[in-house]
C-alpha cells in the first residue's frame, strides 16, 4: 500500500503534467494510441457468442471499458501512459491481430500508430456460455515496437541472452456469476458520469453512449478517482472536464477479483516502462519494483476461479504461469544488476518456468544461462563449464535457427577453452578435448555471420 | 469471433443423411496457413455438452493461433460436416494440403447408453491432420484423422464438462506437429525441427493421452530425426543440423 501510494505521488510530481491520457470507445476500424506515451495499453471489446442469452448483449464492451478504467487506476503510477478503449464486432475485423498490424504501421488504418520502441499491451478477451453459467478468458499481448524482449547476463568479457518463451498468451478461462455481469453493468453505468468533484454527491453528467471517441487527459488521481481534462485530438468530438469514479469505495465486488490478469497488465506495464525509459534512472526502479509486486500477485491470484484446475501445465494454459515467471527472473536481474543474489532468483523463476513448459527452448535457454553464469562465477569441481557446452548444443540441436541460443553457444565455447585460474581441476581440459571443443567452435562460426533459414 | 457465428449450435432432428454429406468450405481460398473448425452439431438431450463443447474449441483455437508463434488463421466452415475419417480421401486431403489447410476439426455431441443400458453424453471431437494424413494415406504412418470420445453423465456439472472437453494442450502438440511435418515437406529443416522437438515434448505433457496421440508423439519423434538426416543430405542447407555431432533425438 505504501510502495503503491509512493508511486503514484512520483507519477504525479516527478513527471511531467499531461503524462496520462486515456480515449474511449475508439472505432476499432481506426485504433490509435497515444504515440507521446512511452506504453500505450488497448483493450478489445470481448466477444460474445451469437447465441449468448446472458444479461446484456453489450456485456463484452462494458467488461472492456472497466477493464480500461482498473488498468488507469492500476498503471497511472508508472507516468507517461495512454490507455485506449476499442469499439467494434470482433466479427467483423475488430481482432488483435489487425489492431495490431495497424498499430505498428503494418498496414494502414491507424489514427495514431505507435512509435518504434515504446510498449504496448493489448487486451482482449470472450465470455462464453453454457447453460446458465459464463466464462470469461482474456488473452494479452505485450511488447515494445520492433525489439524483442531479451535479457543479457554478462560472463567475464562476453554476455549470454534470453528470450521469453512468448509475448502472448491465453489467461485461465474463468468461470462468473449473472450477478458478477450485473455488478459490471452497474460499474459501468456508474464509470459513465463526470461529477464537479471527486465526490458521488456533487452534480454529474452521463458522458453520451455512442458520442464517438473522447480523450482526456489524466490531471489527479484520489483514491479511486481520476479527474478527467478534454483533450483535443483533431475533432470536434469533446466533452466536458470532471471525475470520474473507477469503482465504488465501498464496493464488494472487484473485477480485479474476477480477472487477476489484471496485476498482470499493471506488471507488464511496469516493465515495460523501465525498459523504454531505461535512460531514466528515477523512473526505472520504482516502475520495475511496482512490476514485481503487480506479477507476484498475478502468479499468487491466476488459480482464483480458474475453471480448469489450479494446475496450470494441466489446465492447459501453461504460457500464462510461465511467462509472468520469466518476466519476474528478467525483473529480477534488472534490478539486482546481475547480482549474485539476482542470478539465484532469476533462476529459481526460471526454472519453475521450464518445469511448466519444457517444450519451449527459450524457457530451457534462460535456465541454461543463469546456471553457466552461476557456475563461471563460483566455479565448483561437480560444475565444470564444459557440460554446459553439451547442454546448449542440445537446444540448438532442438531450435538450430535460435540466433540466441547459437550466440550463447559460442560464448560458452569461449568462455570453456580460455584458462580460468579460479577453477578447480576437474574444469581442465585434455589435449583431446581441447582440439574437438576447438574444432567444434570453428565450424560453427560461419554459422553466426550468416544464421541458417 | 467470426467462426463462433458458424459454430451453428441446434440441428434438432437434422441429421438426415444429406447431412453426411461434405460440403466446400468456402474459407480453404483464404491466402496462408490456417485451421477450419467445422459445425458442431447436437442431438436435443446434450445441449450443455453441445455449448462447453462450442465454447472450448472456439478458445482452445484461438489459444493456438495467439501462442504458436506463427502467423495462422482460424476459419469457419459453415454447414461442414464430416462424418468420420472416410470422408478426408486422398484428393481431397491433397488439395487443402495445397491450399495451406493445416489442421480440420468438427465435433458431435449426442446421447449414447453405456453398457447397462444408462444414459451417457458423448462429445465426440474429429480431427483431420491434414500433412499426417497425407503421409498416412501414402505409407499407413501415424493416424492423420480420428474421433475422439468423451464421455460425461448427463448430471455432470458444467465445470466438469469443460474440463472434459477441453482441447488445449493436445490442438497445441497437434498444431506444433503439422506446422513441423509442413515444413520437412517444404525442405525448411530449422523451422521443421524446433516444431516436431515441441510436438514430441508436447505429446509426452498430455494429461490422457489417446492410443492415437501416443502413435503421433512417436511419429513426431521420427520426423525431428527425418529433418535433421534431411539437412544433412541437402546441399544448399548451411545451418546447425549439417554440423557434426548433432543428435537425431531432441533430447
Amino acid at each position: 500500500m505504501l510502495l503503491t501510494r509512493s508511486l503514484v505521488a512520483l507519477a504525479l510530481v516527478v513527471l511531467p503534467a499531461r503524462a496520462l491520457a486515456i480515449e474511449i470507445a475508439v472505432p476499432c476500424e481506426t485504433p490509435s494510441v497515444f504515440s507521446a506515451a512511452a506504453v500505450n495499453v488497448v483493450v478489445l471489446p470481448y466477444s460474445l457468442p451469437s447465441t449468448f442469452t446472458g444479461p446484456s448483449t453489450n456485456a463484452g464492451e462494458q467488461i472492456a471499458g472497466l477493464v480500461q478504467l482498473e488498468t488507469v487506476l492500476a498503471i497511472a503510477k508508472f507516468g507517461s501512459i495512454g490507455v485506449t478503449q476499442l469499439v467494434g464486432d470482433t466479427r467483423r475485423g475488430c481482432t488483435p491481430d489487425i489492431v495490431l498490424d495497424k498499430l505498428l504501421g503494418r498496414q494502414g488504418g491507424a489514427r495514431e500508430p505507435m512509435r518504434l520502441g515504446s510498449g504496448l499491451i493489448l487486451i482482449w478477451g470472450r465470455i462464453f456460455q453454457s447453460g446458465s453459467d459464463l466464462f470469461l478468458q482474456s488473452f494479452i499481448r505485450f511488447l515494445r515496437a520492433g525489439i524483442d524482449e531479451s535479457v543479457d547476463i554478462a560472463v567475464r568479457d562476453r554476455s549470454l541472452k534470453g528470450l521469453l518463451s512468448t509475448q502472448a498468451f491465453a489467461c485461465a478461462p474463468r468461470k462468473i456469476a449473472i450477478k458478477d455481469i450485473d455488478e459490471a453493468q452497474r460499474q459501468f453505468r456508474s464509470a459513465r458520469l463526470l461529477y464537479s468533484k471527486p465526490d458521488a454527491s456533487s452534480p454529474s453528467v452521463k458522458i453520451p453512449d455512442g458520442a464517438g471517441p473522447l480523450a482526456y487527459w489524466v490531471t489527479d488521481l484520489r483514491g479511486e478517482w481520476v479527474q478527467l481534462e478534454p483533450m483535443d485530438r483533431g475533432s470536434n468530438r469533446k466533452f466536458e472536464r470532471g471525475w470520474l469514479q473507477v469503482r465504488a469505495t465501498d464496493a464488494q465486488w472487484s473485477l480485479r477479483r474476477q480477472m487477476p490478469e489484471l496485476y498482470f497488465v499493471e506488471g507488464a506495464a511496469g516493465y515495460l516502462m523501465a525498459r523504454v525509459r531505461s535512460d531514466r534512472s528515477t523512473i526505472v526502479e520504482p516502475s520495475l519494483q511496482g512490476a514485481d509486486s503487480a506479477i507476484a500477485r498475478y502468479t499468487d491470484a491466476w488459480g482464483s476461479g480458474a475453471v480448469l484446475g489450479s494446475d496450470a501445465a494441466a489446465g492447459g494454459t501453461p504460457l500464462a504461469v510461465a511467462v509472468p515467471r520469466q518476466l519476474r527472473g528478467v525483473i529480477a536481474l534488472l534490478r539486482g544488476g546481475g547480482s549474485d543474489a539476482a542470478l539465484t532468483e532469476a533462476r529459481a523463476q526460471f526454472e519453475r518456468a521450464a518445469s511448466l513448459v519444457p517444450h519451449s527452448t527459450n524457457a530451457r535457454n534462460l535456465v541454461t544461462i543463469m546456471r553457466v553464469a552461476q557456475a563461471y562465477r563460483q566455479p565448483s569441481a561437480d560444475q565444470p563449464l564444459k557440460r554446459f557446452v553439451d547442454e546448449a548444443r542440445g537446444l540448438l540441436g532442438a531450435d538450430p535457427d535460435n540466433v540466441a541460443i547459437l550466440m550463447n553457444l559460442d560464448t560458452i565455447y569461449d568462455l570453456v577453452l580460455a584458462p580460468n585460474p579460479a577453477a578447480p581441476a576437474s574444469w581442465s581440459l585434455s589435449a583431446s578435448e581441447r582440439e574437438q571443443l576447438m574444432k567444434q567452435r570453428e565450424s560453427m562460426r560461419p554459422l553466426l555471420k550468416r544464421p541458417a533459414a | 469471433m467470426r467462426r463462433a457465428v458458424a459454430l451453428v449450435v441446434v440441428f434438432l432432428a437434422m441429421r438426415a443423411s444429406a447431412d453426411a454429406q461434405i460440403v466446400p468450405c468456402s474459407a480453404v481460398g483464404d491466402q496462408g496457413s490456417k485451421i477450419l473448425l467445422d459445425d458442431i452439431v447436437t442431438s436435443a438431450t446434450a445441449q450443455n455438452l453441445l455449448q462447453s463443447l462450442t465454447s472450448r474449441l472456439d478458445a482452445n483455437l484461438t489459444q493456438i493461433q495467439t501462442e504458436l508463434g506463427v502467423d495462422l488463421k482460424i476459419l469457419p466452415c459453415a454447414n461442414r460436416r464430416p462424418t468420420g475419417p472416410s470422408d478426408f480421401t486422398r484428393s481431397l486431403v491433397q488439395e487443402l494440403n495445397v491450399r495451406g489447410v493445416l489442421m480440420e476439426v468438427w465435433g458431435a455431441t449426442t446421447e449414447v447408453k453405456d453398457s447397462l443400458g444408462r444414459p451417457l453424453n458423448e462429445a465426440s471431437i474429429g480431427y483431420v491432420l491434414i500433412p499426417i494424413r497425407l503421409d498416412e494415406l501414402q505409407s499407413q504412418n501415424a493416424p492423420g484423422a480420428f474421433i475422439i470420445p468423451h464421455r460425461a453423465q448427463p448430471s455432470s456439472i458444467v465445470d466438469d464438462l469443460l474440463r472434459l472437453v477441453d482441447q488445449a494442450g493436445r490442438l497445441g502438440a497437434y498444431a506444433a506437429l503439422t506446422v513441423g511435418s509442413k515444413s520437412l515437406k517444404s525442405s525448411r529443416w530449422g523451422e521443421a525441427r524446433k516444431q516436431l522437438c515441441a510436438a514430441e515434448q508436447q505429446f509426452t505433457k498430455l494429461k490422457s493421452p489417446t492410443a492415437a496421440d501416443t502413435s503421433l508423439g512417436q511419429y513426431a519423434k521420427k520426423l525431428a530425426a527425418d529433418a535433421v538426416t534431411g539437412a544433412r543430405a541437402d546441399k544448399t542447407y548451411t545451418g546447425f543440423l549439417a554440423q557434426e555431432g548433432v543428435a537425431l533425438s531432441c533430447s
